[in-house]
């Protein structure tokens, strides 16, 4: 994990660089999640954080990524008291969210993926992709 | 709320049911942990496995994943996956991805023993 220049979107204080792998992830998702304890979210507030940065995450290594230990990750936050925006950028070739199937649709039901993008925009107040599809900017209020 | 990020998995026996007990988290590092785990109690074919969730705190699509292909496969052999007494924040998640649509959501273990 290596601090990085600012996020290109916008500048977030807190900037971190991590190669595409799980156990690198879980080492930035875990600082984010301190500043948020400190900052005493609620619980279901906190949930939804960990599980949009966890989708996110996973989404961007997976299926940005797809693993490449050549390519890195981008993790962005500012926490506040209000609220917490996080942006995660990955070097892929992107994708369009609009075209990700309704995972809970009747004939989606049963398949074990494909549920990242939906609890993203479901647990987090906004969420939203820049043109190529390759960073994700999420805001979560504290409420 | 602080998670611990760990997960934490027992096995009891109970008659022919297996109730897999989890604690703390899964996310995307713990969600092959658990998958394997699943696969192991879901090969003993016609065979009950409860997920006893009191003390699971989090888990992401990726342990839902893991539910899924569990539930698929002990359907093959006719089998049963069940949950029992998942926290609010867990049946948020259930209830939002419409999976209370396809699992067996018990308040107890001992009410999803009941049922068989």
């Amino acid at each position: 994990m290596t601090p990085s220049s600012p996020s290109r979107i916008e500048d977030l204080p807190t900037n971190v660089v991590i190669p595409s792998d799980l156990a690198a992830a879980h080492e930035a998702e875990k600082a984010l999640l301190a500043e948020v304890a400190g900052c005493n979210y609620s619980e279901a507030s906190t949930f939804a954080i960990k599980l949009a940065v966890e989708e996110g995450m996973n989404n961007a290594i997976k299926h940005g990524n797809r693993f490449d230990a050549r390519k890195t990750v981008e993790l962005a936050y500012d926490i506040s008291k209000d609220r917490a925006v996080i942006t995660i950028t990955d070097q892929g070739a992107g994708f369009n969210p609009s075209a990700v199937p309704d995972p809970t649709a009747d004939e989606n039901l049963e398949k074990p993926t494909g549920r990242g993008v939906m609890l993203m925009h479901a647990y987090m107040d906004e969420v939203a992709y820049n043109c190529k599809g390759n960073q994700v900017r999420m805001v979560k209020r504290n409420a | 709320m602080q998670y611990s990020g760990e997960l934490v998995m027992d096995v009891i026996r109970r008659g022919p049911a297996s109730v897999l007990r989890l604690a703390g988290a899964v996310g995307m590092a713990e969600s092959s942990t658990l998958s394997r785990q699943l696969d192991e109690l879901v090969q003993q074919g016609g065979s009950v496995v409860i997920l006893d969730m009191e003390h699971l705190d989090f888990m992401c699509s990726s342990g839902l994943g893991a539910l899924l292909s569990a539930h698929a496969k002990a359907r093959q052999t006719q089998g049963r996956v069940c949950l029992a007494s998942p926290s609010p924040m867990v049946m948020r998640l259930l209830e939002t991805t419409r999976l209370t649509n396809l699992f067996e959501v018990f308040t107890s273990v001992e009410k999803a023993l009941e049922s068989r």
